[in-house]
Order: structure tokens, then C-alpha cells, then sequence
């Protein structure tokens, strides 16, 4: 069955990854290009981060929480650890990572 | 003429609440804006709801105090943030049992309840809310002046 929609989805996701993509995530063997947020957040009054690594689905494997993650950000490479990986369902995966 | 009441005792908090080992100097009274990195790990003190009982009939007439304090414990760290924050409750706690002094006389803090809150996020934050309530009494023609 054609699937056209999910073929321009695809192919959508793909060129917006390439063009926007910002940051180098590495984990163990794998190494994949992303586009990293590093934002402000204001939590019980105090201000923090929240920081987020975007890509698509499918590059790495589903990591465990506590997988060592380093990303390479305007020439900064920085240490995190992973919380949780978010799956929009539609071909973008969202890994929530916290300062190590 | 002093200060009210309410901003001496106040004061007198973060007073006694300055150069703890863990929050230092680091301590905010009635803060309004958020607490940045190098605030941290800090305390932020506010002076709540005053419950007042009238003890005499006759002018100026003798008002109790029964004030509620607010110490927010506040820290902002990815490992050990419940053991960091119990800590600094913990420091808090031994240095108000000395009680504050405040126009003269010696006030003790009386411990009501704490309540915990924590957020996760790229640096997870935890605020310890810890309650104590002071009596003191007053004139009403002397809210300064405690008796």
C-alpha cells in the first residue's frame, strides 16, 4: 500500500535534521548529529536548565537511563546523563538528559 | 523608632541563619526573584501570617503574637539533592534552637512542619519549606516595641 505521507514525512524529518542539526551526540560506539537545546527554565523559584538532544527515530538504540552521554555543542564537549527518551511518533526522538 | 516588629524579627532570622556551613551567606529575605546558580545552595526566609490576640481590655491594650516564618531551604544539584537539603535543614534547625534576639529579648523559633518539593530537569532543584511560628507580644500603640 502507497504510503505517501509517511514517505514526506520522512523525507521532511531527514532534510530538517540535516539543515538544522546543531550537535554531535556520542554514546558508547555511536556517534549521530542532532539539534541540541540548552534553555532556560524557572522551577520552585529557582533557575536551572533543561537541556534536550532532538534526532531521528531509529538512529541509536533504545538506551537505558543512566547511559553516558557526551554532547558536542559550539565547540564545548559536555558530559550528561540520559532520563528519558521521548517518541513524538513521527519519526523525531527526543532524549531528556541532565548535567553528570 | 524601630523597625516593625515583623522587620526585626525579620533580620534577626537572617541573622542567625548567616554563615551556616552549607548555605553561608547565602540567604535572602523576602526574595522575589528567582535564585541563580550562585545563589545556591541558599535560603530565602518570609515573614507569613501573623495570628494576633487582643490580652487586655484597657488602652494600649497588650497584643500577643503568634507569627509564622518560612525558611526555604533551596538547592539545585543532579546527585544527593534530598541528603543536601535535609542537611541544611538540619543546620537550620540547631542554629534557630538558640533562639533569635530581637529588641533586647530572646525569641526561640517554634518548629511546625516542613514540606519537600522537587523538580527534575537538566539540574534538578529541591526546596525544603521549613515552618516555625514566634510569639512575642506587643502594644498596639508600639508595633516596634516588644514587651
Amino acid at each position: 500500500m502507497p504510503t505517501p505521507f509517511a514517505d514526506l514525512e520522512t523525507r521532511i524529518n531527514t532534510a530538517a535534521q540535516r539543515l538544522l542539526a546543531n550537535a554531535s551526540l556520542t554514546s558508547g560506539a555511536y556517534q549521530v548529529d542532532g539539534i541540541f537545546d540548552d534553555t532556560y527554565a524557572e522551577m520552585l523559584g529557582i533557575a536551572s536548565r533543561q537541556f534536550r538532544f532532538r534526532l531521528l527515530d531509529g538512529l541509536i538504540p533504545c538506551l537505558p537511563e543512566g547511559t553516558a552521554i557526551r554532547v558536542d555543542y559550539r565547540g564545548a564537549q559536555t558530559d550528561y546523563t540520559l532520563r528519558e527518551i521521548e517518541r513524538d511518533g513521527t519519526g523525531i526522538m527526543t532524549l531528556i538528559l541532565e548535567a553528570a | 523608632m524601630a523597625a516593625h516588629a515583623h522587620t526585626q524579627i525579620r533580620n534577626a532570622l537572617a541573622a542567625a541563619l548567616t554563615g551556616l556551613a552549607t548555605t553561608g551567606n547565602r540567604v535572602y529575605a523576602n526574595r522575589l526573584h528567582a535564585l541563580a546558580a550562585a545563589n545556591l545552595p541558599g535560603l530565602r526566609l518570609y515573614v507569613d501570617n501573623d495570628e494576633v490576640q487582643i490580652e487586655t481590655i484597657h488602652q494600649p491594650h497588650v497584643q500577643s503574637h503568634r507569627l509564622m516564618l518560612e525558611v526555604e531551604v533551596c538547592a539545585q544539584t543532579n546527585s544527593a539533592l534530598d541528603d543536601t537539603v535535609d542537611q541544611i535543614a538540619k543546620e537550620v534547625e540547631i542554629a534557630l534552637s538558640a533562639g533569635i534576639t530581637v529588641g533586647g529579648q530572646t525569641l526561640y523559633p517554634l518548629l511546625n512542619g516542613s514540606t519537600f518539593d522537587d523538580v527534575d530537569a537538566g539540574l534538578a532543584v529541591a526546596v525544603k519549606r521549613i515552618s516555625f511560628a514566634i510569639e512575642y507580644a506587643t502594644l498596639n500603640t508600639a508595633p516596634d516595641a516588644l514587651i
